[in-house]
């Protein structure tokens, strides 16, 4: 059983059909990709697994429970975590505050505990914060903690963000293209995390458009173009498939 | 250790401050002052945590206003009153909450806006319970059954003066709490970035509901003191004047931390005091000065504090101070 | 039935001017996202500088209606300049700021014009005649004629300058996406600058018309000014359209209950419907939330 079963999703925009009955499933404790020519709906796929979207049809099974369209809030609790395109942070907090506030939907904390008991909210954020520094110890941002988000550097927010994921214990990681402005060394740095995670028993999907990166760590890449899935395989059967091959060089993109 | 005898400090203070006082009208304005704590302080929590900035806030106080004085003039005790203004706002903010919550950023605020006016409107309207635009007078003071002593009528500015600081106190102590419980991070972290917020696992609704429940009682318990400290309420009690003033209460003080609003109803209570003296272009200075405030100093007061002060607030909000 | 028609067109006469406050604050949102809480004043300004020019010297009133507007319109360019000024000072909290701003603009021009004027009611003496006339039954005059005539003129010359000029499409542009009307090269500055100077414009028209009908005083502004709110959130913020048809129900509707109830309630029935509207049909709203 596959740990997320994706049936004949789709999306559409007004007129335009983003997403047109993709099937596709990862497997548990496996590094999957999804690439495509621009426009061809990864990011849709992403968002509409996540809750940012809802599918206009279609099923999203994850983990045997049916989460076709339940609201993006509800993810966390389900241990799915994403990143996002553009990096996406709390700008004037400090990173190590970053992470630890991931961590709320795992709180038991109550209204009536907050007013009436202190002490149990100071022990909460006090193993909040220890989590926190783990999880940067984990993606080698541990100098960093203290520093606003937005002083980040951009190679630097990706971590970030995956320390949010370790933090917020995600089974499934959800990646919109982790790749993007990282120059050679981070995508290197990026990779040896994203194994590491899934030695810690971490599922990672990932939307990407740097080819170096999906060609070397996912066991199993899907191709979209134009909404609808094209291809499945293993790398080399992808980099080989003619199909593929028309459909980035058809839109003047280019493998690898 | 030593956070707690700078507050006992402060509380003796308080609790001396009014008999060096010279004459009736000073205590009368630091009664006002603690009251006005109270309502800036409410409303830093939905307009200054969360960031959605309520018009309609001073409704609230008017609503508690009004329920306590009816109830009082039908000879029910301040002290039930009370209960029903918290119960009454309580309920009031708990259904609008969908309704309102739905919007951001201006139809927030329109729709805020236009929630108090209906009321305002009602309220100076309805001849026949809320008493018009004259609105309710001969509100009683409330009692304190004294165990051995008896009933004792607070009706001295003295003992009013008692009853708001403690009112005061423990409202700015419950939103101290709020806001540095995990509910005050989602706050922080819905108005940082609400996208990120929800990917994480915070249902944005449930969260600023809460914000908006508590403001709107807290606002209603201010409303209760009023009216009775006054003996009247009438629907200036939950005018569009109201409003901008602890609008101004907290950004003058400095939205989004705890200080602010005292500094804020400090300031805004005894600025008009030392006005006085431009006659009628009082308000216009005050607009002046409104539109200085907001340009120069965004953040409020506490933003003079620097730096420190704005890492050392968010800090303490998110990870506990190390004592 | 009479009554009925009687109270239509007393709505028309209201609703023309409640449009044309409307427009103006719509545009101003949608083209800058400034929600601008000092639009009632001026309306006021433009009816205290009509009076000034039609009383005092004398002018005849469409020439102080125009000049009126003009220096009104000029005058919130001016503001309109400030406020970009010291935009950038605002960060993200851009609508907090302006709102602000505009409260404060609002008060000390309110508050300035009471202390100069003093707060006595005036009324612009128009020279237009008022003697009722009849159309079958319902009764009207020349001036309340006119209020519809100008107001909806008004309206309608922008909304076609809107529709079809060069000018009108870049404020199209700037109305639907800001950035991406910068990119084309569209000098964002001026358009900002000519929406608020035209919506003021049109306050002032709408504060003149009143004027000549009933009366004015310093703070008739802040009233003015939350009927249109209503008119625009029942109209749909960001709506041109939408103005137009609210401001027209909504006169219509307050004639009508002010029929029915004492007239102070007849306020409160504009704002329960907004809050019906908003409860049950918020679409018109939701074109522009999330920000």
């Amino acid at each position: 059983m596959a740990l997320l079963e994706i049936s004949q999703l789709s999306k559409s925009f007004g007129g335009v059909n983003a997403v047109r009955n993709v099937d596709m499933t990862v497997e548990g404790l496996t590094i999957c990709g999804i690439i495509g020519p621009n426009g061809a709906g990864k990011s849709t796929v992403l968002n509409l697994i996540s809750g940012f979207y809802k599918p206009t049809a279609g099923r999203i099974i994850y983990n045997s429970k049916n989460i076709t369209g339940l609201p993006p809030h509800c993810f966390a609790k389900l241990k799915i975590s994403r990143t996002f395109q553009y990096a996406i942070n709390f700008p004037e907090l400090s990173v190590v505050e970053a992470v630890a506030i991931s961590q709320i939907y795992m709180d038991k904390i109550s209204v009536w505990d907050s007013l009436f008991k202190p002490s149990k909210v100071k022990n909460w954020k006090q193993t909040r914060l220890e989590n926190s520094y783990e999880a940067l110890q984990l993606v080698g941002l541990e100098k960093r903690a203290d520093e606003k988000c937005k002083n980040l550097p951009h190679g630097e927010q990706m971590g970030l963000e995956l320390a949010i994921a370790v933090a917020t214990e995600a089974k499934l990681l959800l990646l919109d293209e982790p790749g993007s402005g990282l120059n050679g060394m981070e995508i290197e740095k990026l990779m040896e995390i994203l194994k590491k995670l899934k030695s810690q028993g971490v599922t990672i999907l990932v939307v990407e458009h740097v080819m170096a990166l999906i060609m070397k760590i996912c066991e199993k890449i899907i191709v979209l173009n134009e909404g609808a899935k094209i291809a499945e395989g293993n790398p080399n059967e992808i980099q080989n498939n003619p199909l593929v091959i028309e459909a980035y060089l058809g839109r003047g993109g280019a493998i690898a | 250790m030593k956070k707690i005898w700078l507050y006992l400090i402060g509380f003796a203070i308080l609790a001396i401050l009014p008999f060096f006082l010279s004459n009736a009208y000073k205590l009368h304005l630091l009664i006002i002052i603690a009251i006005n704590v109270i309502f800036a302080s409410s409303l830093n929590l939905i307009s200054g945590y969360v960031g959605e900035l309520s018009l309609g806030h001073a409704a609230f106080a008017g609503l508690g206003g009004y329920t306590t004085g009816l109830l009082a003039l039908k000879g029910i005790s301040p002290w039930l009153g009370l209960i029903a203004a918290v119960v009454i706002t309580l309920v009031v903010s708990y259904l609008m909450a969908p309704v309102v919550l739905r919007l951001r950023g201006a139809y927030f605020v329109i729709t805020s806006a236009a929630f108090q006016m209906t009321l305002f409107y009602l309220a100076s309207n309805w001849l026949n319970v809320t008493g018009g635009p004259m609105g309710l007078i001969g509100i009683p003071k409330p009692a304190l059954l004294i165990p051995g002593f008896g009933s004792v009528l607070l009706d001295s500015k003295l003992s009013f003066y008692y009853l708001s600081i403690i009112f005061a106190i423990l409202i700015v102590i419950a939103c101290q709490r709020l806001v540095v419980s995990p509910i005050g991070e989602t706050w922080v972290a819905i108005r940082e970035n609400e996208k990120l917020a929800v990917a994480l696992g915070i249902d944005r609704f449930k969260y600023v509901r809460i914000a908006f429940i508590f403001a709107g009682v807290f606002a209603g318990i201010g409303g209760w003191l009023i009216a009775h400290y006054l003996t009247v309420v009438s629907p200036d009690d939950m005018s569009f004047e109201l409003i901008v003033s602890m609008i101004l209460m907290i950004v003058i003080g400095g939205r989004g931390t705890i200080a602010g609003p005292i500094i804020g109803a400090v300031i805004v209570t005894l600025l008009p005091e030392y006005l006085r003296w431009l006659g009628n272009w009082r308000m216009s200075v005050y607009g002046v000065i409104l539109f200085l405030l907001v340009i120069f100093l965004p953040k409020g007061i506490m933003q003079l504090w620097g730096t420190i002060s704005q890492k050392g607030i968010l800090a303490n909000l998110v990870i506990p101070r190390k004592e | 039935m009479e009554e009925l028609l009687q109270q239509i067109f007393n709505g028309l006469v209201v609703g023309s001017v409640y449009i044309l406050m409307a427009v103006g604050l719509t545009i101003i949102f949608g083209v800058m996202n400034i929600v601008n809480f000092a639009h009632g004043e001026f309306y006021m300004l433009g009816a205290y500088f009509a009076f000034i020019l039609v009383n005092i010297l004398k002018l005849n009133f469409f020439v102080g209606l125009i000049v009126a507007s003009i220096v009104v319109g000029l005058f919130g360019i001016v503001i309109e300049r400030i406020i970009d000024r010291f935009g950038n000072m605002a960060e993200t909290d851009y609508i907090y700021y302006t709102i602000l701003i505009t409260i404060a603009i609002s008060m000390i021009l309110s508050n300035t014009v009471n202390v100069l004027a003093g707060p006595a009611q005036k009324q612009i003496l128009s020279g237009i005649s008022t003697a009722p006339i009849y159309i079958g039954s319902v009764r009207v005059n020349v001036f309340k004629l006119l209020v519809i005539v100008i107001a909806f003129s008004v309206s309608i010359i922008f909304g076609l300058f809107l529709k079809y000029s060069k000018f009108g499409k870049a404020m199209r542009a700037s109305f639907e996406n800001k950035e991406a009307a910068a990119s084309v090269g569209i000098n964002t500055s001026i358009v900002n600058m000519v929406t608020f100077g035209i919506g003021t414009f049109m306050a002032s028209i709408g504060g003149i018309l009143v004027g000549g009908m009933f009366n004015i005083f310093p703070f008739m502004g802040s009233h003015a000014n939350l009927k249109a709110f209503a008119v625009v959130i029942l109209g749909g913020l960001g709506s041109f359209s939408g103005a137009i048809l609210g401001g027209t129900i909504l006169g219509i509707i307050e004639s009508i209950s002010s029929g029915y109830f004492s007239l102070g309630y007849k306020d409160a029935v504009s704002f329960i419907l907004i809050i019906l509207v908003l409860v049950f049909r918020p679409e018109g709203l939701h074109r522009r939330v999330n920000r």
